[in-house]
């Protein structure tokens, strides 16, 4: 198998193409001749990996005793495809036969390369062949020509540090009175051509105070630029505007570009899992595309929906974060408390606010990063083999008191004198799987911008392989943005942001779940394939055909387009401070789904004609699904703000009226037997049961809502804020909700007889507020009929129509409210040696909204609508710590974050009779219910002795008689207190920094968290296996029940012996980079250049799963596993 | 000016969005709301029509709806044995996790009520145009008789059930009482009284309305819940004035004169146009296997309609056989000569001896499948017999046996049958298509054999003996007749248990006798066929399947299923007793 994707290495056979071809360019002056070539091949990568070459032809032929350069020809002749080669040691002369019937020509190139250490790339109807062992070449040709420079101009360079010394990134120097500047890099360096020797640089970084310096014909200039102790340094941003670190009322957690980096996977959300105190993150999987991770603000809170609110650029309701670019990413906040409850109704949950990048004045900067990874999974199924899976099934035979079958084989298992043709030892899971699966990720922006003007471009691409034998299966992404601002007018400013996305998800046809379920349903004793190489038929359907591609595919892609156009006046004319604001946001997604199943090719050996029989009939036909939806969501947004100080008194407030209006709909269409895999469109399937169907959807919300924001002397500070909601979602005097909050904060260490030399910053803060969460179906207050195929009626049998009640209607449903209390403290020592933050909070949500299918008896036939009756309390602590120094050349960093959030229900729907040990009040919300289990039963007098079921037999598992009636029976079974949901979640974080040397180390944990893993189907993991009771006296002790079958009460009877412990720790992120010295770098015009070596999911140090990941939640283990990623990559910025 | 063009972007701003009266009134666009349904005959058809897709059938993918020969003395099911052994040990419990099979009936019928209730609450409110009268009434009908039909599923599971008339809504008060069965078979039958004066005739439905409720099923199903009532489970004073009532039910249906015996006992159960059908559901041969999401599923499954061909074709024929006729049952079937050719077996439990009726003449062990009753050729895949234009092999190491060196061997029998009754035969695995023959929920035979068995508890042994020679005499079984001596009712048992085999009635018979007790506590006979490669013979090895006896039991408990564990936690209803 190859390793390479097939798109990656067509991106490289470009790159060197466009380098040869544009390296004649001149400079223009504004692009260095890198930076030309650059921009052009990023872009014709950009575009040509989303082309697709048609290696759908079909052909056959057959050729007995050829040489490789024969097929070639005899390909060339039934084909445009030509093949090229340079090297002609790919030709080994060996003869060989080979036969293609029908078969596509992207299929036949596979199977002929497959062996042969030969790369094969198409590039249009051209096959290049290289050898394998060959090392790609370098990407980038570097240009021979040097720089061009302006001896006009006189260069500026020097480095900005701060008063500790330490460099600040990210500084914007301009000459003044010209559109001239630049920006610092990674180690605080700049350089700068100035029209004269004699201009001024302005030199700014938020939170610092800005400063002018003179060049006075000076070619060096490193100046220290102090933090603007007035402004207060960092800015957050919140709900609706951003605020002064020092100055926030709310726990709002940041986390900021470079730290978001850091870590290189493809998810965003793994990006901040152990570095945002009160975000508990857990990966419930690996899969490429899509987003199984449980992101959660405190915990869960509500037994209803437990997502948090997403706000990107201001506008709620674009989908989550998972697929943004983190290149593009400026910041994420976490609104965790009451500050959350300016989002009202929406904002139960917690609020996460991504901000994306904006352009600076000054000459562009483009920054293009790269890395390419390897994955793992961090742990693979580990199945029982063939001499194993076969004991376990006589022993099974035995306990049912059924005759055995296989003695005979296991003994000639065990002394290796079994027929090997007829019983194999198949590693299904590394059979349909790869080893190492290729991802890899290109990032190019652009920013910059006159004094008018701004500017920030970008566009990423990402692909990823799938674990899965086939190549085609993965996910690719492009993402585009471009975030421009302009002053149009003296207190006019306006902005238009486009974002696009296309993400392209190609699957099996069968889902994950069961796709991986199909490893643990076959015999280990079956073989994939033949000698001759053919898929062998097994007795449980060979998956091999189901990850190969030949089974057909399931393609989902995602366009999505969101824009703003936003406009800000300022209104000094009528009062100083006064402002006027507006955005509206139109955001359209669609999605499209193609489904193609194909009969597909598996054998089976028939003894008497030593024939290989094609079981293809039984596979099916060509069959098509097609899917298409689409989305637009229309947001407007007014605001008018006041902000302005009267000597010591601040304020900042606002009143605003925003609008959201979703509407959609969405069609499919299927069509069966196409008359070719090749032609996957509806028109090529049969008219006989052609189906298609299709709907709309629509929901608005409406909201007034209002901050006022005071403080006396940053000293005194409190914050207001109050939101009235109304939602589509709920009948008409139940639509407004009005969610208030307040927090206030003190700053002691501005008081004057706080005098303190190690304590620069105090802060005690406390807020109140009321949020809501209305996400829950809608139209539940109305009673509705669904229409849908049903009875055939009539002499000549015909399908008709018929129509069926929806949801019983509840006409009272409003909204989930939530009380939130936070009590916090925030303080930093002297240099920022210890800055930290200690939170306390509670919270209570009543109308959490569930159906009450708990004490509603099923024989009045309803179908439960969503009932405002839930009460669940949420408390908990968090604290982060962060440490900086710096020891000559080597500064460090350390950081820690934990969280303790346990959530109880104080009410809920319980059935009246439920005894006390089931009842979920007073338990987490995401409850295990479950057989208490006391270890296995050694003998029949210990059955004889207990209650026990019926078909309890020795080597079983022993349950607990809860309320002791002497029967085991559905009233024994007990609550836990853990759930899968962790209490505990920690991360520290360690860097490093020595010269050009970079390390960042973040360690993951998470304690207090239960899940039931019990994973079996015809197979099992092989633990189970080896941990099993055998008998009384060889395993007296035994950790799990005897060989079981899906009918033995030890597997059916779920118990507490199959639950295992979620507390571990992991080191989650280990990035190495390196920065290239300036002094090569500047011959190029590039500004700065770093390597990097990255690992993800490296270690787990502790952990009791074993069997599975340990943030995995599947009981059954058929989910696709976490993985490790080991990354290298480049960052250059020129 | 600067202000002036502020203001006018504002407006634009504003006018992006078309402003609308009431921002957050919107409709559901997915859906059709109330008012209209019930305000257009049309919609209240296609309501109508949705309800008779909520009946139960005997051809679901997995076990469960009315496909009951796995829980009985018929056959044992190889492939869903891990959700029937609790009942067939006798351990069945009210707990919802061991209840995937047996609690969802009661969760379906409930559902259906409501759903019926709805029906009849809101069709006053159609105002029918002239001449609209008759088809409401109709329509009205048969929403009546599919309520008496899941009552009568019910009571026939449960006992007295809850008596859910009127629809709830989430504020009711929910806690109803079971009624008692004298309760619910009154309102069943009073409801089918009511149906049947505005339900067509069989003769009547005929075209695109052919599958409508006729008045010949809802007879029919007011005999069955006066049965129940009449029989010893629910009869415990044994009452035998109750089976007059059963009498005068049949008569009522025979004097439709709409139905008669078929004269193709093999062939009626493809045709539901037989004249001896009465109540049947038809599907479509919908073609393709699909590649499902579902976890609980395999590898494929078909497109629609059913799967009961491949469910329970032989290996050897692409199939999975999956539910094998128990040998005690294949026994039942009588020799040409009307004897019950073995008796039972005893012996090794590894190579049980058959105790042979002497008086079964015609007989030979070593060929035991020649001259039987025709109608286990026509109900059972035996080995040698003719299939799919080939002789099957049953016998170890043949291709339809379960022989690590067959094909498909991991689909082969255990105990050396399959059910053949009500297969399609011309369906092929390879055609990739579902099958298509009806679920027949009732067919004449059985209330010629509910007739004999009420007039012979009226003390008319003579109108007993002739309806069941009815049965056995018609052409192409022709079977001896039955006489009045000896034990009449034990006849008329076991001709009811081979006439119907297969068909469901069997659970619900034994259990309304009393004799489930026995008959489904007898563990679990299998045949295993060797066949000598040199002469051909064959050697026939009886064995208990799961090794020895006492491995089946059935507590008297089992009569009647529990209340969901779940349901009497959260109401007040009385639990059956042993639960």
């Amino acid at each position: 198998m190859l390793v390479t994707h097939k798109y990656s290495e067509n991106t490289t056979y470009l790159i060197n193409k466009g380098v040869k071809s544009t390296g004649g360019h001149r400079s223009n002056g504004f692009f260095t001749p890198f930076k030309s070539v650059f921009y052009f091949v990023f872009a014709i990568s950009m575009l040509f990996s989303t082309a697709t070459y048609a290696q759908n032809e079909v052909i056959s032929f057959d050729l007995k005793d050829v040489k490789l350069i024969d097929v070639f020809t005899k390909i060339e002749s039934l084909t445009n495809y030509k093949f090229i080669y340079k090297d002609k040691t790919i030709l080994n002369n060996s003869k060989f036969s080979f036969r293609a019937n029908n078969e596509s020509v992207g299929s036949i190139f596979n199977r002929l390369f497959q062996n042969r250490k030969v790369k094969f790339q198409i590039i249009g109807k051209q096959v290049v062949l290289n050898p394998i062992e060959v090392t790609a070449q370098n990407p980038i040709d570097k240009p021979t020509e040097t720089t061009n420079k302006d001896t006009q101009k006189f260069e500026v360079k020097g480095v900005v540090k701060d008063e500790n010394g330490l460099p600040v990134p990210g500084t914007s120097i301009l000459e003044k009175g010209t559109n001239n500047g630049t920006v610092t890099d990674f180690d605080g360096s700049f350089s700068l051509m100035v029209q004269n020797p004699d201009a001024v640089l302005v030199f700014s970084y938020i939170g610092y105070i800005s400063q002018e310096v003179a060049v006075k014909n000076r070619n060096a200039i490193d100046i220290i630029i102090k933090e603007d102790v007035a402004a207060l340094q960092e800015v957050i941003v919140v709900g609706y505007g951003k605020q002064k670190k020092v100055t926030l009322t709310g726990a709002v957690s940041d986390i900021k570009s470079e730290e978001i980096l850091q870590t290189k996977t493809a998810n965003l959300a793994n990006n901040l899992t152990g570095r945002v105190a009160g975000l508990v993150i857990n990966v419930r999987g690996g899969e490429p595309g899509s987003d199984q991770v449980d992101v959660r603000i405190r915990g869960i809170g509500t037994t209803g929906n437990t997502q948090p609110l997403y706000v990107i650029d201001g506008v709620p309701n674009r989908g989550s974060f998972e697929r943004l670019n983190p290149d593009d990413i400026e910041s994420i906040s976490v609104l965790k408390d009451a500050s959350a409850a300016i989002y009202g109704a929406q904002a139960a949950n917690g609020v996460i606010l991504v901000t994306t990048k904006r352009g600076k004045t000054g000459k562009p900067v483009f920054n293009y990063s790269t890395n390419f990874s390897l994955a793992q999974p961090t742990r693979r199924p580990e199945l029982m083999n063939a001499y194993q899976f076969l004991t376990w099934k006589d022993e099974v035979n035995v306990r049912n008191n059924r005759p055995t079958e296989f003695l005979e084989i296991i003994r000639q298992y065990r002394d290796g004198s079994v027929d090997k043709t007829k019983w194999g030892d198949t590693d299904w899971w590394g059979t349909v799987t790869e080893k190492w699966t290729p991802q890899m990720q290109h990032s190019l922006n652009v920013s910059g911008g006159s004094e008018n003007t701004t500017y920030y471009l970008s566009g990423q691409y990402l692909n990823q392989d799938a674990i899965y034998l086939g190549n085609d299966y993965g996910y690719k992404q492009h993402n585009i943005r471009s975030n421009i601002d302009s002053k149009i007018g003296k207190n006019i400013k306006i902005g238009f942001d486009l974002a696009g996305r296309f993400g392209s998800n190609n699957r099996p046809t069968l889902d994950t779940e069961g796709l991986v379920r199909q490893v643990f349903v076959q015999a280990p004793f079956d073989f994939p394939y033949f000698e001759n190489g053919l898929i062998r038929k097994t007795s449980a359907g060979n998956p091999v055909s189901l990850v190969n591609g030949d089974s057909g595919s399931r393609q989902t892609q995602t366009k999505k387009f969101d824009s703003k156009f936003s406009i800000r006046m300022d209104l000094p004319f009528i009062a100083k401070g006064l402002y006027a604001d507006g955005y509206t946001a139109i955001d359209y997604y669609t999605t499209t789904r193609k489904d193609l199943s194909k009969p597909f090719d598996q054998y089976e050996f028939d003894e008497e004609t030593g024939e290989y029989i094609n079981l293809n009939f039984q596979t099916g036909t060509v069959n098509l699904f097609q899917q298409f939806s689409e989305e637009m969501n229309r947001l407007l947004h007014f605001k008018i703000g006041y902000d302005r100080s009267f000597g010591k008194h601040n304020i900042s407030s606002f009143l605003a009226y925003e609008q959201f209006k979703q509407e959609g709909e969405f069609i499919f269409a299927q069509r069966q037997n196409l008359i070719s895999a090749d032609i996957p469109f509806l028109f090529a399937g049969a008219e006989e049961n052609q189906n298609n169907g299709g709907r709309g959807f629509q929901s608005a919300r409406l909201n007034y809502f209002g901050r006022l924001n005071y403080n006396y002397d940053d000293k005194y500070l409190v914050d207001l804020t109050m939101r009235y909601d109304g939602s589509s979602n709920f009948a008409k005097d139940n639509r407004f909700g009005f969610f208030p909050a307040v927090s206030a904060a003190w700053r002691i260490s501005q008081e004057n007889f706080f005098k303190s030399d190690l304590i620069h910053e105090l802060k005690l803060r406390a807020s109140w507020g009321l949020l809501g969460n209305d996400r829950v179906n809608n139209f539940q207050y109305l009673q509705i009929y669904n229409v849908g195929n049903s009875y055939v009626f009539g002499e000549n049998p015909q399908r008709v129509n018929g129509l069926t009640p929806g949801t019983t209607p509840n006409p009272n449903i409003t909204w989930e409210t939530s009380q939130k209390v936070n009590l916090g403290l925030d303080f930093k020592l002297r240099n920022s040696i210890l800055t930290g933050s200690v939170d306390a909070f509670y919270e209570k949500r009543s109308d959490i909204l569930a159906p009450r299918n708990a004490s509603i008896p099923v024989y009045a036939g309803l179908t439960l609508p969503d009932e405002n009756i839930g009460k669940v309390d949420n408390r908990g602590i968090e604290i982060q710590l962060n440490h900086r120094k710096k020891v000559n050349d080597f500064t460090y960093t350390l950081g820690g974050q934990f969280t303790f959030a346990q959530s109880k229900i104080i009410f809920i729907d319980e059935a009246p009779n439920v005894p006390e040990w089931q009842r979920r009040t007073g338990k987490p919300v995401d409850f295990i219910l479950i057989y208490q289990a006391d270890g296995i039963y050694n003998n029949q007098s210990e059955i004889d002795n207990s209650a026990a079921f019926p078909d309890a037999k020795p080597g079983d598992v022993r349950i607990v008689d809860k309320n002791a009636d002497g029967v085991i029976d559905e009233r024994d079974q007990i609550i836990l207190e853990n759930s899968p949901t962790p209490r505990i979640v920690y991360g520290f974080t360690m860097g490093f920094e020595y010269k050009n040397f970079s390390l960042n180390l973040l360690f993951q944990g998470q304690a207090q968290a239960k899940t039931i893993y019990r994973p079996f189907d015809i197979n099992q993991q092989s633990e189970f296996y080896e941990k099993r009771w055998r008998s009384e006296t060889l395993t007296p002790n035994a950790e799990f029940p005897a060989a079981f079958d899906t009918a033995s009460s030890s597997f059916r009877e779920v118990s507490t012996i199959w639950i295992r412990n979620n507390d571990f720790l992991r080191l989650k992120n280990v990035d190495l980079s390196y920065n290239m010295n300036k002094k090569w770098l500047e011959p190029l015009g590039i500004d700065s250049c770093r390597f990097f070596l990255s690992a993800h999911n490296l270690l787990i140090l502790f952990d009791s799963v074993k069997i599975n990941d340990p943030e995995s939640v599947s009981s059954t283990g058929w989910f696709y596993p976490q993985q490790m990623l080991l990354t290298s990559g480049l960052n250059i910025s020129f | 000016m600067k202000n002036f063009q502020f203001a006018l972007l504002t407006l634009l701003l504003f006018s992006a969005f078309s402003c609308q009266d009431d921002f957050l009134e919107l409709k559901p666009l997915d859906a059709i709301s109330e008012e209209d349904v019930w305000k257009e005959l049309n919609l209240i058809e296609l309501y109508v029509n949705d309800r008779y897709n909520e009946l139960p059938h005997g051809f679901p993918q997995w076990a469960g709806g009315l496909r009951m020969t796995g829980i009985t003395d018929e056959s044992y099911h190889m492939h869903e044995a891990r959700f029937l052994d609790k009942y067939t040990q006798g351990g069945l419990t009210s707990g919802s996790l061991n209840m995937y099979y047996f609690n969802g009936f009661w969760l379906d019928a409930y559902k259906a009520i409501r759903n019926q209730n709805i029906f009849l609450e809101n069709i006053d409110k159609y105002q029918p145009q002239p001449g609209e009268e008759k088809r409401i009434e109709q329509l009205t009908a048969e929403i009546r008789f599919l309520r008496a039909y899941f009552y009568t599923e019910l009571i026939s599971r449960y006992g007295g059930v809850p008596l859910i008339k009127e629809t709830f809504n989430v504020n009711s008060n929910f806690n109803v009482p079971r009624a008692s069965f004298d309760e619910c078979t009154e309102f069943i039958v009073d409801e089918l009284d009511a149906a049947i004066a505005d339900l067509p005739n069989r003769s009547e439905v005929t075209g695109v309305s052919f599958g409508r409720i006729t008045k010949g099923a809802a007879v029919g199903l007011k005999i069955r819940a006066l049965m129940f009532h009449a029989s010893p489970l629910f009869n415990p004073s044994n009452n035998n004035s109750r089976w007059q009532l059963v009498a005068e039910a049949c008569e009522q249906l025979f004097g439709l004169n709409e139905y008669n015996l078929s004269q193709d006992y093999k062939g009626l159960f493809l045709n539901p146009l037989d004249t001896e059908v009465i109540f049947f559901k038809q599907f479509l041969d919908q073609f393709g296997f699909e590649l499902v999401d579902e976890p609980s599923d395999f590898f494929f499954h078909y497109r629609g309609g059913h799967n009961i061909n491949e469910w329970r074709f032989p290996n050897g024929s692409g199939g999975w056989i999956s539910e094998n006729p128990r040998q005690e049952f294949v026994d039942q079937y009588e020799t040409l000569s009307g004897e019950i050719p073995v008796l039972g077996y005893t012996g090794n439990a590894n190579n049980l001896q058959p105790i042979i009726n002497p008086n079964a003449t015609g007989y030979n062990p070593n060929n035991p499948y020649q001259n039987r009753d025709p109608r286990l050729r026509y109900s059972v895949l035996y080995d040698n017999t003719t299939f799919k234009n080939r002789q099957l092999e049953m016998w170890k190491g043949g291709m339809d046996s379960r022989d690590p060196n067959v094909d498909f061997w991991w689909n082969g029998h255990r105990l050396g049958y399959g059910i053949r009754k009500s297969l399609d035969e011309s369906w092929s695995l390879n055609d990739g298509v579902s099958g298509k023959q009806p679920w027949i929920y009732m067919r004449l035979s059985e209330f010629y054999l509910t007739y004999a068995e009420a007039q012979y508890h009226l003390g008319n042994p003579s109108a007993a003996v002739q309806y069941v020679n009815f049965i056995r005499q018609r052409s192409g079984v022709n079977m001896p007749p039955i006489n009045a001596s000896g034990d009449l009712l034990k006849k008329i048992k076991h001709e009811r248990k081979i006439e119907l085999a297969f068909e469901s009635n069997r659970w619900y018979d034994a259990r309304r006798w009393r004799d489930a007790e026995v008959d489904f506590a007898k563990d679990i006979v299998g045949v295993e066929i060797t066949k000598n490669q040199v002469t051909n013979q064959k050697t026939y090895r009886y064995f208990y399947f799961e090794g020895g006896t006492g491995k089946r039991s059935f507590p008297q408990s089992h009569y009647l299923w529990p209340i969901p564990i779940d349901e009497i936690l959260k109401s007040n209803l009385q639990q059956n007793p042993g639960y």
